[in-house]
């Protein structure tokens, strides 16, 4: 039936948005430093959390309590990767130490957060959310707000990459971290700001993941893994490729389900996964990576 | 001299001894009094002890004062539910036990069927709590509860069911008691969706529920996760009503408006009831505690009094009140008793009971009566 379709797409659009904006906060740290920051999950989580304990505990009014989340995830982000793989990379630690600490990190917080805010799904309200009804479709100005958000994100990230100084330069050290070393570039100093651009993209998606479903300590996970997922098809090193991957996977999981019942919809997302890996390990407009010794 | 001074002070010391008779009646308790849950064995351990305390007030049962002791299953850990009855049977020697949650419940009614303990649950409510003979339970079943909701909906008008439930044996046995049900009725189920305990996104399901173009929905789910049902389902645009069998004042707060209109079927306590026993016991359970009864406290309250309905009848009989199992072939023979409800609990072979039942609409983010199902 066409009204199911139709609600679907809607349904799709919205959050292949979110996932997009997801893809390329995970995509500007993949790329740029060249570390599977599985923790980036638990930076979504933290936002999510942080939007939660500064708009509720403390009944702050939400826009300051957003702000506050983003910083935290920022510093969660560049603390992550300052204290845990800096140290790594000094020590010359193989691509697989470095996940495995990383999902340490991610399983560690997550836990912490469960324990001290207990797991049950946490809401945070304020947002004047409004139901928007186009024939058989309806959506609300928080989905609208997701995808006007998500875009205008990606829009100035691009900005900032081909337009400014510091933004040319971290796609430098993307393209390659040792002839951005010998051109001066301190590419310590660009890798601390891709965590930090990445961590401050990951805030808003979570937050506003959060006003419309509440957040729960194991959220950061799904995340990050749809996340990395979006990437993968993009295709690694590309922006663009990492946002039409979030679209590609928000809109098959809900065009999945159109005909297969719903219970199958993660199932969807590992599936596009495996048909990428088979037959376009390099994703949709993937450029070649330096091969990784795991 | 001494003699006799010796054979006084005798007498006299014999005369100290307190005279044998007032013995008291022990009554056990496994509750949640510790853990995520220790709201549940609050109110649960309250119900009882209020109820002590009036009738021991009033002398007691035949002079026979009653005691409850409460032991702890920790929120619904099954090996302490087996310590616990251990404890209750082989120490105190109780014949009665009050119990809650589904899990230390079952795992400690191996004991009680051995020892003919009889046990009375007003807490869970899971579908194996059922059949069992020394267990009976005064809390309405996920089943009664979803049929009661069902030909409500049927008597408004609607033909056109959807139902979304957990996935878990709460879920799954209304989903599998409705579904004929409905159709037996003359109805038909137009959309069937699940969902897992905790899950906070249901656009999928609820986009297929839409499309379907059911006159109601039912949903067969608890807690928080019905308050992001509902919401979910008006932020979609499903305009018809939505029913269940279940309402939290967090998932209230979840939904927030969207839960305006919810209908739902419950044993929870009228708290404005003119009945003169539950308003009795709703002003009393405030004066004492400070805030108002919820039904499970009401369900460990009326469980002590259909206890004393049982020694009573035992006594009568001639027979021994401190036998598990003639307090059991009691409560099959006199079936009928009164609740705190207002109205009767009736009790049924299989261990199920039917008292006065509610559908509850939510006006104004609180719940309020709509019909009294007798």
């Amino acid at each position: 039936m066409l009204e199911l379709f139709a609600q679907l797409t809607v349904n799709g659009l919205v959050s292949g948005s979110l996932f997009a904006l997801l893809a390329i906060s995970f995509g500007v740290i993949l790329g740029t430093t060249r570390t599977f920051h599985f923790a980036h999950g638990i930076v979504y989580t933290a936002a999510a959390y942080g939007a939660y304990a500064f708009a509720e505990g403390l009944s702050l009014p939400l826009w300051l309590a957003v702000g506050l989340a983003v910083v935290v995830a920022v510093l969660l982000g560049v603390g992550i990767e300052v204290f845990v793989y800096q140290p790594l990379r000094r020590l010359y630690a193989s691509p697989l130490t470095v996940l495995i600490a990383s999902l340490g990190v991610l399983i560690i917080v997550e836990n912490a957060i469960a324990i001290f805010f207990s797991t049950d799904a946490k809401i945070v309200t304020g947002f004047p959310s409004r139901l928007i009804v186009l024939g058989e479709v309806a959506f609300t100005t928080l989905h609208l707000a997701m995808v006007l958000v998500s875009w205008s994100l990606f829009f100035i990230l691009l900005l900032y990459l081909y337009r400014t100084k510091t933004g040319k330069a971290m796609r430098g050290v993307a393209t390659s971290p040792e002839m951005a070393e010998i051109v001066g570039i301190d590419t310590r100093r660009v890798f601390v700001g891709a965590f930090a651009i990445g961590s401050a993209l990951a805030a808003p998606a979570a937050i506003l993941y959060t006003l419309d479903k509440g957040a729960t300590p194991d959220m950061g996970v799904t995340a990050v893994l749809m996340a990395a997922i979006a990437v993968i098809v993009g295709g690694v090193g590309s922006l663009p490729g990492a946002a039409l991957g979030g679209m590609i996977i928000g809109l098959a999981r809900n065009w999945g389900i159109w005909l297969l019942p719903s219970e199958w919809q993660s199932a969807i997302a590992f599936g596009i996964l495996l048909l990428v890996i088979l037959f376009r390990p390099t994703g949709l407009f993937g450029v070649k990576l330096r091969k990784a010794e795991v | 001299m001494r003699k006799w001074i010796a054979f006084i002070t005798a007498l006299l010391g014999l005369g100290a001894i307190p005279a044998y008779g007032a013995e008291t009646y022990k009554i056990g308790a496994i509750l949640a009094m510790t853990g995520p849950g220790a709201y549940y064995g609050r109110v649960m351990s309250r119900g009882p002890l209020l109820a002590i305390e009036e009738i021991n007030a009033k002398g007691g049962i035949d002079g026979m004062k009653l005691e409850l002791v409460i032991e702890d299953h920790k929120s619904g850990q099954p090996k302490e539910g087996v310590s616990a009855i251990n404890k209750l049977v082989n120490i105190d020697k109780v014949p009665f036990i009050l119990t809650s949650y589904s899990a230390p419940t079952l795992a400690a009614y191996p004991i009680a069927a051995e020892h003919k303990v009889l046990m009375l649950n007003g807490g869970g409510w899971s579908p194996d709590l059922v059949g069992k003979p020394y267990l009976f339970n005064n809390r309405m079943v996920g089943n009664y509860l979803g049929q009661v909701i069902a030909e409500h909906v049927f008597r408004k008008g609607a033909r056109k069911l959807a139902m979304i439930y957990r996935n878990d044996p709460s879920g799954i046995t209304v989903r599998d008691h409705v579904r004929p049900f409905w159709e037996k009725l003359g109805g038909t189920i137009v959309a069937t969706e699940v969902h897992e305990l905790g899950a906070t996104d249901y656009a999928a399901q609820l986009a297929k529920i839409k499309a379907a173009r059911p006159d109601v929905v039912a949903t067969w789910s608890y807690g928080k996760d019905l308050g992001f049902i509902v919401k979910q389902a008006r932020d979609v645009g499903i305009t018809v009503p939505l029913v269940g069998i279940d309402w939290t004042p967090d998932g209230q707060a979840v939904a927030g408006t969207a839960m305006e209109g919810y209908e739902y079927a419950s044993d929870y306590l009228d708290p404005d009831s003119k009945e003169p026993w539950t308003a009795r016991f709703i002003q009393d359970y405030k004066k004492k505690y400070a805030e108002a009864p919820d039904f499970y406290a009401a369900n460990y309250y009326e469980g002590i009094y259909i206890l004393g309905e049982l020694i009573k009848e035992v006594k009568q009989k001639g027979g021994n009140p401190q036998s598990g199992d003639q307090l059991r072939q009691a409560l099959l023979a006199k079936r009928k008793f009164a609740s705190v409800y207002g109205g009767t609990i009736t009790f049924n072979d299989d261990g199920t009971s039917a008292k006065p039942v509610a559908v509850f609409e939510v006006k104004g983010g609180k719940p309020t009566v709509r019909t009294l199902v007798k």
